[in-house]
């Protein structure tokens, strides 16, 4: 038969692709190596696992666990929330405002605009590469321990997460419907805002509902680092091995999370239901 | 009468390909003008010339006595507005009420002044608009037989009810002259039909000058005094509707 008859199914496969295979493998088996993955090891700490276990539960007990002490908790859980939701919030809102800056034709259309452009999203992508920890630990030598740091943690993190997606959520929208309130003399501030603004808010929506949960589960680990929240009583209970009560505040943590996890699940299912 | 609408010896090239070549008419107020041609003789681009949503690269183009192409943006912006723009399609922002599309018709009026920055924010929406524009823009849905769908979001209209609502943005301007780019392209016959139809009512009731483009040659005489046929960049007729030849025409341009 001649090769040019052969359907591509039965062709020969592209070298390209075997070589890639093997590179994959090869990266793999390197970054294993590297990483120090023991299955071995891993088994043979079972020991200190089932100790773990053995001493977090039962987690409540009358004798172990003080009203004062799971009151404490409490606080620290609420605190928690508190600063993922104010950091959530002032994110969104600068991330917003870079976005509208960073999407590419949005706000201007000139070569210098081009500039601003670029710094803007160089901006947002030294907020999104740096990660959390890190901004916690900067945050909380410069205001100090606490809360504050956390929730300016959050809302870095958060600009950088929704200023890159809200960018490219607006860069896609159709801008036919903005071309034509432009070609009927409108300003381009009110085209933004008129026409892209409504067309991209189910999708800022739903990246806003992906950052709260994202800073959720984040503003727990900020505690780690003296950054406030529960984190930070987790962190102490640890490091006395007080087991029983770490289970206390992970079985909270897990509460919260999931219970925020399944409100923005319902939201988002509510807001794609409005859009065909 | 004086000209609304010059062009004189416009060309316009994407790249190294010549679109527009030595285009040149003018148009007087009260008059309308149906554009044919076949696809890729230039016709939308002409259009999107004499708005100045593209650039062109010889030639003047005059809106009103202003000559377009030297225009800061805020004189643009006070030329644009006195010209209502429809397009085949795409018009209206899909997830907006009807009525807030239409209300957006009077953003074009209301950029001569500072201050009109903040007046501008209360017509994102009929939400936020004001009771004298809420009221111009119902009726300037009545004008168009849509204010019972004022309320009903724009995705959820048939295309000729979009298209009517697009004219009702452009009546909202209260335009001089409207440009319609193939507005009855995306539509059945009977809804390409009233479209047109209604452009021509209204146009006649208001003293509004017209330019649309169209592949119907019998939109393009029924509804025109005048009309031009494009051919490869170039306009290869140009009279009155009254005067052509319908069977030559279509042989030639359909």
């Amino acid at each position: 038969m001649h090769r040019a008859n052969v359907p591509p199914r039965f062709g020969n496969k592209p070298i390209a692709g075997f070589l890639a295979v093997i590179l994959f493998l090869l990266v793999s088996a390197w970054c294993f190596d590297g990483s120090g993955f023991s299955i071995a090891q891993l088994l043979g700490s079972s020991e200190y696992l089932l100790r773990f276990l053995r001493e977090a539960f039962p987690p409540i007990d009358e004798h172990r666990l003080t009203f004062e002490q799971f009151h404490r908790y409490w606080l620290a859980l609420i605190e928690t929330f508190q600063m993922a939701f104010a950091g959530t919030l002032l994110g969104l809102v600068i991330g917003f405002i870079l976005a509208l800056f960073a999407s590419r034709g949005l706000m201007f259309e000139s070569r210098r605009s081009n500039f601003l452009q670029w710094s803007v999203k160089m901006l947002i992508s030294l907020f999104r590469t740096v990660p959390d920890l890190v901004w916690a630990i900067i945050f909380v030598m410069v205001v100090g321990l606490g809360a504050f740091a956390g929730t300016l943690t959050i809302m870095v993190d958060t600009i950088g997460f929704c200023g890159r997606f809200f960018a490219e959520e607006m860069e896609d929208v159709d801008r036919s419907s903005a071309e034509a309130l432009s070609a009927s003399g409108a300003r381009r501030f009110d085209t933004v805002f008129a026409a892209v603004v409504p067309a991209a808010t189910p999708g800022l929506i739903t990246t806003s509902l992906f950052a709260f949960e994202k800073a959720i589960r984040s503003s727990v680990v900020l505690g780690l680092v003296g950054a406030g929240g529960i984190g930070l009583e987790l962190q102490s209970l640890m490091n006395w091995m007080a087991y029983d009560r770490a289970m206390v505040i992970i079985g909270m943590i897990f509460a919260l999370v999931l219970m925020v996890e399944q409100l923005s699940s319902y939201l988002r299912k509510l807001v794609m239901k409005n859009e065909r | 009468m004086a000209a609304i609408v010059t062009a004189e010896d416009i060309a316009m090239s994407y790249g190294s390909t010549p679109i527009l070549k030595g285009v040149s008419f003018a148009l007087e107020a009260g008059e309308s003008l149906s554009l044919i041609g076949s696809n890729g003789a230039g016709k939308s681009t002409l259009i999107r010339c004499l708005l100045r949503l593209e650039p062109i690269t010889a030639g003047r183009i005059s809106l009103f006595g202003r000559e377009i192409q030297n225009l800061k943006p805020s004189e643009l912006r006070s030329t644009r507005c006195r010209v209502g723009v429809v397009f085949q399609r795409h018009n209206l922002v899909p997830r907006l009420s009807v009525l807030s599309n239409v209300v957006q018709g009077a953003l074009g009026r209301n950029t001569q002044s500072f201050g009109s920055i903040i007046s501008g924010i209360t017509l994102w929406s009929h939400i936020t608009a004001g009771s004298a524009h809420r009221d111009r823009a119902m009726e300037c849905l009545e004008r168009v037989n849509l204010a019972d769908l004022a309320h009903r979001r724009a995705d959820s209209l048939s295309g000729g009810q979009s298209q009517r609502v697009a004219i009702a943005r452009a009546l909202m301007q209260d335009p001089d002259l409207i440009i319609a780019d193939e507005p009855a392209a995306s539509l059945d016959p009977i809804a390409g039909e009233e479209v047109m139809g209604l452009f021509s009512e209204l146009c006649r009731e208001a003293g509004v000058s017209l330019i649309f483009s169209t592949h119907n040659i019998s939109h393009a005489v029924d509804f025109a005094d005048r009309m031009m046929a494009m051919k490869s960049g170039r306009i290869s007729l140009d009279g009155r509707t009254g005067s052509v030849d319908l069977q030559a025409l279509k042989a030639e341009y359909a």
